[in-house]
C-alpha cells in the first residue's frame, strides 16, 4: 500500500482539520489478497464436501475431552497411556454390548406389538381426556391407522427401500466408527497434539496458549462430558419407568429423550411430550403415572443433577444458549446443537481471558483486577503464581 | 456541539480510481477462479495425486536411474506401480465376486432359517418376506456395484480408465520436471531464507519418503497376513478383507485393529464365538507388533505422525476423493507435520521448549 497524508479544508464549525490519506493499491497487494480469497473459497467448498468427515472429526475431539480426566485417572494407575485408554475402551464396547442385549429386543417386542396394538391404541385416541375429541376432528386415528397398515409395504414392495435400510445402517455404522476411531486416536494423541501446538506459536505466547487450552478443556470437556451424563441418565430414568407402566415404545422414547435433552430449555420437553403421549395411550393411569415421572424428573434435572455435574461450566445466558442450540441444530442436526454452545461459551470465555469482552455482573471485580470471574475460579488461574 | 480544542479527528482513507479499478478487477478474478476451480475440481485433484506419486516414485526412479537410460526407468516405475495398482484392484473385484456368488447361495438360506425359527426376530423376518428381499438385493448386487446400469456402468469404468490413464502421464512428466519447479519455486524465495528453506524442505521430503515408504510396505505385509487368516477361518472374500486391513493400517497404533473389524464380524458370525477370539487374538498381536517393532523404530528415524492427524487426513481425504484421496491426503499430511518437525523447535517431555531441533539426522533415500 502505498500512503499519502494531506489535509481537507476546515469545517464550517471550529473542529479541527480532518486528514485525508490517499492510498493507491498496489498490485502485489491485490494478488496476495485475491490468493487469499479463493483459498478461503476452495477452502469452505472443501469443508461442504467433507462436512460428514468433518462432523465425526470435531464429535470425536469433543468426546475425547469428556473421556480426558477419565483416562488421566486411569493412566496414573497404570502407567501406560496406551494401556488406560485401552481400559476405557473395552469399558465403552462392554457397555455398549449390555445395552445393546437389553434394549434392542425389547425395544424390537415392543415394535412388534405396537404394530398388533395399533388399532386397540387409535380407539383409545377417542378417550383421551382433554385432546380426544380435537385428535378425532382432526381424523388422528384415520392417519395413524394408515400409516401402521402401509408400513410392511412402504418396505417390502421393492428392493429399493431394503437397499436404502442397508445403506443408511452401513452409513450410521462408518459415523459411529470413524467417531469411535477418532475418540481413540485424540485420546491416545492428546499430549502430542499439545506440544504440536506449543511448538507452532513464538515462546512468549506459549502461556497464553497454555491457559487457553486449559479454558477449552474444562469448559468443553466438562459441559459436554455432563450434558451427555445427564442426557443417559435421562434415557435411563424414562426407560425404567416406561418398562414398569407398560408404556409402548418405550425403548424409543428413551431414546429419543437422550437425544432431546441435550437441547437447552425446550429438549426436555421435547423428549418428554411423546413419553406422555404414548403413555397416555394405555389409559389415564399411566398418563398420570408419567406426566408425574416427567415433571418430578425435570426439576431434580434443573435443580439438582445439572448444577452439580455441568454447573457453571458455560457462563451463557438461557437465550444465548438456546439460540446457539438451535442455530447449530439447523446448520448440522444434532451434533451441531451439542457442540454449538461449549463452543459458544469456550469463545467468551476465552474472549473474557484477552480482555475483549467483560464477564456477566462483574465489572466491580473488573475495576479491582478480577477479570474472568467464574471461569478463573473454575480453572484456578488465580491461585496460580 | 464543538469539540475540544486539540481533539484529534480519525483521518479520512480515500481510494484512487485506480485502486477502485484494482479492486474490482480483484473481485472479478476471484469469482472467475473460483468458478474454475468448482469446475476442475477433479483434474485438480488429478494434479495433486500426480504431484504426490511423483514425489514417491522419484527416489526409485533416480535409483533404477543408476543402471539404466533414465527415461526407461521412469517407463519401469510408472508403469509397475499402475500394474500393481491395477492387479491389486482385479484381485479385490475377482475376490468380491466369487464372495458374492457364495452369499447368493447362503444368505437366502439363513434367511429362511431366521424365518423359521419362531422367535420375535424371526416373526418380524416373515412379516417383512425377507428371503424373497434377500434374494432380489443379491441378483441385481452385481450391477449395483458396477456403477448402475450396464450404459452407466461402462461410462463409470470409462471415466476411471481416463482418470488412471491422465495421472499416469501426469505423474510421469512431474517426475521428469518436478526437481525443476521446486527449484524453481525456491528461487521465489528471498536469498537470504532460500538456502536455509531447501535444507529443510528437502530433510522434510526425505523424512516424509521414508515413513510413507514403511507405511505401504506394512500395508503389503498387514494385507498378506489378514488375507492369510480369513482364508484359513474360510471367510468369504479373503482378498477384499486384507486389503481393508492393509489400507487402514497405515492409522499408527489403532488402524490394524479398525481394518480387522470386518475379519471379526465374519469370524463371530460365521464360524462362532471361539474362532472370534482366536482372530481378535492374532490381530491384536498384530497390532501389538506393529506398535513395538515397526512404530518404535519409524517414527525416531523419520516423522511422528500419530493416530489423530492420519486418522482425520485419511477421513477427509476420502470424504473429498475416495479411496485415493484418503491416501493423498495422508502422504500430504505426513510431509506437513515433516516440515513442522524440521521447523518447529522442539518440546520436552517436562513441557519446555528447546530451541533447535532435536530430530534424528534425515535418512539417505534409495
Amino acid at each position: 500500500m502505498e500512503g499519502q497524508p494531506e489535509t481537507s479544508g476546515t469545517d464550517a464549525t471550529d473542529l479541527p482539520e480532518r486528514q485525508v490519506v490517499r492510498m493507491d493499491l498496489d498490485w502485489r497487494t491485490a494478488f496476495t489478497v485475491a490468493l487469499a480469497l479463493v483459498g478461503a473459497v476452495a477452502l469452505m467448498a472443501a469443508a461442504r464436501t467433507a462436512r460428514h468427515a468433518l462432523t465425526w472429526i470435531v464429535l470425536g475431539t469433543l468426546f475425547a475431552l469428556a473421556l480426558e480426566p477419565v483416562v488421566a485417572r486411569l493412566e496414573r494407575l497404570v502407567r501406560r497411556r496406551w494401556a488406560a485408554v485401552g481400559v476405557v475402551t473395552l469399558i465403552g464396547v462392554g457397555l455398549t454390548v449390555v445395552v445393546a442385549v437389553l434394549v434392542i429386543p425389547t425395544a424390537a417386542r415392543e415394535a412388534s406389538r405396537f404394530a398388533e396394538d395399533a388399532p386397540r391404541l387409535v380407539e383409545r385416541i377417542e378417550d383421551m381426556p382433554l385432546v380426544g375429541e380435537r385428535l378425532v376432528e382432526l381424523k388422528a386415528p384415520e392417519r395413524i391407522e394408515d400409516w401402521v397398515r402401509e408400513l410392511p409395504g412402504q418396505l417390502g414392495t421393492d428392493d429399493a427401500p431394503l437397499v436404502g435400510v442397508f445403506r443408511s445402517a452401513l452409513g450410521g455404522l462408518t459415523a459411529a466408527l470413524a467417531t469411535v476411531a477418532m475418540i481413540l486416536a485424540v485420546l491416545l494423541d492428546g499430549g502430542r497434539l499439545r506440544d504440536g501446538l506449543r511448538r507452532s506459536v513464538p515462546a512468549p505466547r506459549r502461556d497464553g496458549l497454555d491457559r487457553a487450552l486449559d479454558i477449552v478443556y474444562a469448559t468443553v470437556g466438562r459441559y459436554f462430558a455432563g450434558s451427555l451424563l445427564i442426557a443417559v441418565l435421562a434415557g435411563c430414568g424414562i426407560l425404567i419407568v416406561g418398562l414398569l407402566a407398560g408404556v409402548p415404545l418405550a425403548p424409543v422414547a428413551a431414546a429419543w429423550v437422550m437425544v432431546t435433552n441435550l437441547i437447552p430449555q425446550v429438549g426436555g420437553f421435547l423428549g418428554g411430550a411423546l413419553f406422555v403421549l404414548l403413555g397416555a395411550t394405555q389409559g389415564p393411569g399411566t398418563l398420570v403415572i408419567c406426566l408425574v415421572w416427567f415433571l418430578a424428573y425435570q426439576q431434580f434435572e434443573n435443580n439438582v443433577l445439572q448444577p452439580i455435574i455441568v454447573g457453571d461450566a458455560v457462563d451463557l445466558s438461557p437465550p444465548v444458549t438456546m439460540i446457539a442450540a438451535l442455530v447449530g441444530a439447523a446448520a448440522f442436526g444434532v451434533p451441531g446443537a451439542l457442540v454449538a454452545i461449549p463452543l459458544l461459551g469456550t469463545s467468551k470465555a476465552i474472549a473474557i481471558e484477552l480482555g475483549w469482552v467483560r464477564p456477566r455482573g462483574d465489572t466491580e471485580r473488573e475495576t479491582a483486577g478480577h477479570r474472568t470471574g467464574r471461569l478463573r475460579r473454575l480453572l484456578r488461574l488465580d491461585s496460580r503464581p | 456541539m464543538t469539540a475540544p480544542t486539540g481533539a484529534r479527528r480519525p483521518p479520512h482513507l480515500r481510494l484512487r480510481a485506480r485502486s477502485i479499478a484494482v479492486g474490482a478487477l480483484v473481485a472479478v478474478a476471484v469469482v472467475v477462479a473460483a468458478w474454475v476451480l468448482q469446475r476442475a475440481t477433479r483434474v485438480l485433484g488429478w494434479v495433486v495425486a500426480a504431484a504426490v506419486l511423483a514425489a514417491l516414485l522419484n527416489p526409485v526412479v533416480e535409483a533404477l536411474a543408476r543402471r539404466m537410460r533414465r527415461g526407461l526407468a521412469v517407463a519401469v516405475v510408472v508403469l509397475g506401480f499402475v500394474g500393481l495398482v491395477g492387479a491389486l484392484a482385479w484381485a479385490g473385484v475377482g475376490d468380491l465376486r466369487s464372495g458374492l456368488d457364495r452369499l447368493r447361495s447362503t444368505a437366502p438360506e439363513a434367511a429362511g432359517d431366521l424365518e423359521a425359527s419362531g422367535s420375535w426376530i424371526g416373526d418380524a423376518a416373515e412379516e417383512f418376506d425377507l428371503r424373497t428381499r434377500v434374494e432380489e438385493l443379491l441378483d441385481d448386487l452385481p450391477a449395483r456395484l458396477a456403477g448402475g446400469s450396464p450404459t452407466e456402468a461402462v461410462q463409470a469404468a470409462a471415466s476411471r480408465g481416463i482418470a488412471v490413464l491422465i495421472t499416469s502421464v501426469l505423474t510421469i512428466f512431474l517426475i521428469g520436471h518436478g526437481p525443476r519447479l521446486v527449484r524453481g519455486a525456491l528461487r521465489q524465495v528471498p536469498e537470504v531464507r532460500r538456502e536455509r528453506l531447501s535444507v529443510r524442505v528437502h530433510h522434510a521430503y526425505r523424512r516424509a519418503w521414508l515413513y510413507v515408504a514403511v507405511q505401504l510396505l506394512k500395508a503389503v505385509a498387514v494385507a498378506v497376513v489378514v488375507l492369510g487368516l480369513a482364508r484359513a477361518l474360510e471367510l468369504p472374500a479373503p482378498a477384499v478383507l486384507g486389503l481393508v486391513a492393509g489400507a487402514t493400517s497405515v492409522v499408527p497404533k489403532l488402524g490394524i485393529v479398525l481394518g480387522s473389524l470386518p475379519v471379526l464380524l465374519l469370524a463371530g458370525v460365521v464360524e462362532g464365538g471361539g474362532t472370534l477370539i482366536l482372530a481378535g487374538c492374532a490381530v491384536i498381536a498384530l497390532q501389538v507388533a506393529d506398535a513395538l517393532l515397526v512404530a518404535r523404530w519409524l517414527e525416531p528415524a523419520s516423522v511422528p505422525v500419530g493416530p489423530a492427524v492420519s486418522l482425520a487426513a485419511v477421513l477427509l481425504g476420502t470424504s473429498l476423493y475416495g479411496i485415493g484421496g484418503g491416501a493423498v491426503a495422508l502422504t500430504l499430511a505426513v510431509f506437513a507435520v515433516a516440515v513442522a518437525a524440521e521447523h518447529l523447535p522442539a518440546v520436552s517431555e517436562s513441557g519446555g521448549v528447546a530451541d533447535g531441533a532435536d530430530l534424528a539426522p534425515a535418512p539417505r533415500l534409495p
